[in-house]
């Protein structure tokens, strides 16, 4: 988002704050594709998906009015929101996927990539599947990298970490990934 | 991808590509009725501490308004001058500013249509459109500006300059012909309202001291299904996510 879109939200905030409705719908509009994006990383049924952005939205409304823009950005508020529901929701459904078992990775700069190969054979129904097979904290740093293009220090503070943690996270969750696609590439 | 690529082939693509890729979009139907249920649902259930009985009555006169109005006022947002749904989308954002309660936020609304005629403005340059399609912008423009300043006295200054700061993203020569329209800040010295700093300022170190934090639901610390990850470099561990 650009700093001029960024200032729109934050107008669109402070009249949400007081209870202007048409103003959180424009709020819903903004970010509804990247909640649902989140959501649907961790929660197989589009439907469950579709069910718990609209409780995002509702509990948001519900918390707004407490909502200080002087502590977390709105974006990263928003996307606490989003995880606490995908949480309380996986907790309760015996239907949640199989984590995958942590790969021993070393920590180094190079970019992970994959081969051209198993990229086209891959499609963003596997991605999706791969991403909510990794643990949670690693689908979330995922999330706020990936879908939510949010740098390093916005992902540390939404999801109240350190930097280097998230660092570690996001390595992780990409060795796991390549792992997994390379293996869904094979059984196609 | 190509059909013909093989396996084994040296060329790698990196996974931060495929990642961002891989966005699902809400379908639109699904969009448009969750929208309504969220919207309905914060209209019908008034809120403590929120502004009184009678503005939530505008609001809810306003959405079914939005609501019976549906295709037409959607199809208008996007208008440009000049276009038939022009009128209509102008009369939409003065009828949202006039159910606005309070002078700060009805200044919020006026910039935002101030900001909307900037976006107008930008769009109208890359279509090479007439110049009477570009005045009504412009004046369009001068007319919220001024009205957002005039509406929120207190934060006057600020106003002013960040309406100067979105003026700066059009291309000259459109932009001196804004310029020339852009009412003068305030002179009157900044209320004495000590703004307090970001707890957290740069450190990064994942305190969420200052945070404001969002409902947690359920939802404790511990990030289901996390517990057996090896994050052992996360320092401060799940530390927000999931605290009320």
């Amino acid at each position: 988002m650009t700093a001029q879109d960024d200032r729109n939200v934050d107008r669109l905030v402070r009249r949400a704050t007081r209870g202007d409705v048409e103003a959180f719908g424009a709020i819903y509009d903004i970010h509804v594709d990247r909640i649902y994006s989140f959501v649907r990383s961790r929660i197989r049924d589009s439907h469950d998906a579709e069910d718990i952005t609209e409780i995002v939205f509702l509990k948001a409304f519900e918390a707004i009015s407490g909502y200080d823009r002087r502590g977390l950005p709105f974006s990263a508020w928003l996307f606490r929101i989003a995880r606490n529901a995908v949480i309380d929701h996986t907790r309760k459904d015996k239907r949640a996927p199989d984590i995958v078992e942590d790969i021993e990775v070393h920590l180094d700069s190079d970019p992970v990539v994959i081969d051209e190969f198993v990229a086209s054979k891959i499609e963003g129904e596997d991605v999706r599947e791969a991403v909510a097979m990794l643990t949670e904290d690693q689908s979330a740093v995922i999330a706020c990298r990936f879908f939510w293009d949010m740098d390093i220090r916005s992902t540390a503070r939404t999801l109240g970490k350190n930097e280097g943690a998230v660092k570690a996270l996001q390595h992780r969750a990409m060795k796991n990934l390549a792992r997994m696609l390379e293996e869904m590439s094979g059984d196609a | 991808m190509p059909e013909s690529i093989k396996p084994g082939s040296d060329r790698k693509v990196a996974l931060e590509e495929i990642l961002s890729g891989a966005i699902v979009k809400l379908p639109e139907v699904s969009r448009a009725r969750i929208r309504g249920n969220v919207l309905v649902s914060v209209t019908v259930t008034p809120k403590p501490g929120f502004a009184g009985a009678m503005f939530m009555r505008a609001a809810a006169a306003f959405s079914a308004l939005a609501i019976g109005m549906g295709g037409l006022s959607y199809a208008a947002a996007s208008a440009l001058p000049g276009s038939v749904l022009y009128p209509v989308k102008r009369a939409v954002e003065e009828t949202q500013v006039a159910l606005t309660p309070g002078d700060a936020n009805k200044a919020d609304a006026l910039q935002e249509m101030a900001d909307e005629r900037v976006r107008e403005i930008h769009k109208l340059i890359e279509m090479d459109a007439s110049r009477e399609s570009m005045g009504k912008a412009v004046s369009g423009f001068k007319d919220a500006a001024e009205r957002a300043i005039e509406a929120d006295p207190e934060q006057a200054r600020q106003r002013a300059s960040e309406i100067e700061e979105s003026v700066e993203s059009v291309p000259d020569p459109v932009r001196e012909r804004i310029n020339e329209q852009v009412p003068a800040p305030s002179p009157e010295p900044e209320p004495k309202k000590s703004e307090p700093t970001d707890p957290e300022g740069s450190s990064g170190s994942g305190s969420q001291s200052g945070d404001s934090q969002p409902p947690a639901g359920q939802s404790g610390s511990g990030s289901g299904g996390t517990s057996g990850s090896s994050d052992s470099s996360g320092g401060s561990g799940d530390s927000g996510a999931g605290k009320p």
